[in-house]
């Protein structure tokens, strides 16, 4: 029998913080289903499913992730919640509903929360997200999913919100993108 | 997702540099739309383009919306009259133009091309009946589109009819001389006319097409134009040489030509009709920062019309190509930069500082698509004289296997150096000036054909 978990990890970024925290997994015996990470100004974080052998206790899974700790020099801010089962729903929208929204404005407090919010009060789910800061100017690029939302209306409340936030917003599907920027895409 | 450099990219082409979709053309064939009694031809056309162009309008904003991509233009482009209305007068093919317009309004398009006739060889008598009533048919009308194919590399060129069109387009200038002549802006005179071009004026749905189609016709000199910019502005050890910038143009063009593809395709899909070609021309319009002028100079000339200037659109003209044709399933239409005058403010600064003459324009127009493009004349010029201009911009086209035209505006009663402004799209400029006039109508008075040149015997 086994266990599965999903484990979180954040640290100041340095070379081989993914491999020591797979080695102290395959030793375990534990099998990783799904891995994501990135960096983010330097500073790492990283998500994985995995799956372990049920003879290893989580307090056991967690003293042994420490021990890379030594091994890179820094410390890892490590987070694990068993599940009941891995999940294995896909989270890209599909192709014909994927649209990108872009937001810029002027750098302020609160712009994150007002671009998101507007998202979460009509149901739009944010597949991926990434900003940027550039000169006093603040960009936000989303990817959305619009499977059963209105185009035309959300378009509408859009501009509304761009004037209302001072923000330059655009929405557009994603086919645009990936046929301006890459060869490979069929039209 | 895509890398977020390559999305801002593309949302700067579009909020910043001024990339749209300059049109979608819909053809239609009219040609079943034929009999022998006006009323009933007028009644069929109208009802044939309500049937297939009904929602063209609405479908293209809708795709528009969805992809965040402006369709500046929606227009028709139908089959050429003088086929639907052989066996018709005069008077039936103004008819005809009426009931052109009024479809066109009905579906809320901005033009309908194909007011117009094939006689690079010869006239038939109702190409005849219609040449004689362009003048007033597009004058009567707001959205009718006029054009007359006059050569063909194949068959050479009909001096008799360009004998005839000199005086026909000082006709048209002069009945609408209230708006500067406006009504010879939607007329154009051809050789090497193709049968699938949606830009105005010269947009035909030539025989041996499909039923219907859509055709599209790309924007982007500004997207151009920034990319150029950009890449000189790299902090290289080693400057661009042109080869370089070529490259680069070829890079934009493919993208641009790209997101006419897109809009094309998904219009044509969503309206259940085939998707005919993308029309690779840099199509330019009178904003600042959507100008093949621009581009000519950022390629280094200071003055457009300097010598090098032709050099500079050869290059320009070919990178657009190679870029759009890799870009696009189907390339047709007319494909190449242009150069309308009126249309492109920086064109227009450099008749207004004499940097731009017709004679440098006429040998631009060997290396660029599409000719002599609106440009505004003294409304003095006699027409043996625009015949006669008309004739050297036709053999360009005939000797080179390509395409060539003019669409020149008399303007009444201005003389060089005066303003003009047609408005929107159209654009302003001064009056350019046409030097040695008066001077070509003993050649003018020959008439017959200029022969096609020996490379025609290509069998």
């Amino acid at each position: 029998m086994t266990n599965n978990y999903a484990i979180s990890v954040m640290a100041e970024d340095r070379v081989g913080i993914i491999h020591a925290v797979s080695q102290k997994i395959s030793e375990l015996g534990g099998d990783i289903a799904d891995l994501s990470q990135t960096v983010l100004s330097g500073y790492f974080t990283m998500i994985l499913l995995t799956t372990l052998p049920e003879t290893v206790s989580k307090d056991q899974l967690i003293a042994k992730l420490k021990e890379a700790d030594a091994q890179l020099g820094v410390e890892l801010d490590i987070s694990i919640k068993m599940l009941d089962v891995l999940p294995t729903k896909q989270n890209a929208a599909s192709a014909q509903h994927a649209y990108v929204l872009t937001a810029r404005g002027k750098d302020r407090i609160g712009f994150v929360a007002a671009v998101t919010g507007f998202c979460a009060k009509r149901g739009i789910n944010i597949l991926d997200l990434d900003t940027r800061a550039v000169d006093g100017t603040y960009m936000m690029l989303l990817l959305v999913d619009l499977n059963d939302i209105d185009l035309n209306t959300t378009q509408t409340a859009l501009k509304t919100f761009s004037a209302e936030n001072t923000m330059s917003v655009t929405l557009q599907h994603h086919d645009v993108f990936q046929a301006t920027q890459e060869v490979s895409m069929p039209l | 997702m895509i890398r977020s450099e390559k999305i801002l990219d593309t949302v700067s082409m579009i909020q910043d540099e001024n990339l749209d979709v300059r049109t979608v053309t819909m053809g239609i064939d009219l040609l079943d739309c034929r009999s022998d009694d006006i009323d009933r031809t007028c009644a069929n056309i109208k009802t044939k383009i309500h049937r297939y162009a009904g929602k063209l309008v609405e479908t293209c904003e809708e795709i528009s919306q969805k992809y965040g991509i402006p369709v500046v233009n929606k227009r028709i482009s139908i089959t050429p009259i003088a086929h639907v209305g052989a066996s018709f007068g005069e008077a039936e093919f103004i008819k005809l133009a009426h009931a052109l317009d009024e479809a066109a309004k009905e579906v809320s398009v901005d033009f309908v091309g194909g007011f117009s006739a094939k006689v690079e060889n010869g006239m038939s008598d109702a190409d005849k009946a219609l040449i004689r009533a362009i003048p007033q048919a597009l004058n009567e009308t707001d959205r009718v589109c006029g054009s007359i194919n006059v050569g063909t590399t194949r068959e050479g060129i009909n001096m008799d009819a360009i004998v005839e069109v000199g005086p026909m387009i000082k006709g048209l200038a002069e009945r609408s001389a209230d708006s500067g002549g406006f009504g010879a802006a939607k007329f154009v005179v051809f050789t090497n006319q193709p049968i699938n071009n949606p830009f105005m004026a010269g947009a035909i749905h030539g025989i041996g097409q499909h039923e219907v189609l859509i055709n599209v016709g790309v924007s982007g000199p500004g997207v151009i134009h920034r990319a150029l910019q950009r890449k000189l502005n790299e902090n290289n050890e080693k400057s661009p040489g042109l080869h370089d910038l070529a490259d680069e143009i070829k890079r934009a063009a493919f993208r641009v030509t790209r997101c006419g593809e897109l809009i094309g395709r998904r219009v044509a899909e969503t309206l259940n009709v085939p998707f005919g070609v993308v029309d690779l021309s840099l199509a330019p319009t009178p904003r600042v920062g959507d100008s093949v002028g621009e581009i000519i100079r950022i390629l280094g000339v200071d003055s457009i019309g300097a010598p090098g200037s032709t050099a500079i659109v050869a290059l320009l003209n070919d990178a657009v190509k190679k870029g759009g044709a890799f870009a696009s399933q189907s390339v047709g239409g007319l494909s190449g930069a242009f150069i309308p005058v009126c249309e492109d403010k920086a064109l227009a600064d450099a008749v207004a500082d004499n940097s731009l003459v017709l004679e440098k324009l006429e040998a631009i127009t060997s290396v660029c698509s599409v000719g002599l493009d609106m440009i505004a004349i003294p409304g003095a010029t006699d027409a043996a004289t625009i015949s006669a201009i008309i004739a050297d911009e036709m053999v360009i086209g005939m000797i080179n296997n390509k395409t060539t035209a003019v669409r020149v505006i008399p303007v009444p009663g201005k003389a060089a150096g005066e303003f003009v402004s047609f408005g929107g799209l159209f654009g302003e400029s001064v009056v350019m000036p046409v030097r040695n006039t008066g001077k070509s109508a003993r050649f003018v008075a020959f008439g017959g054909k200029i022969p096609a040149p020996i490379h025609s015997l290509r069998n």
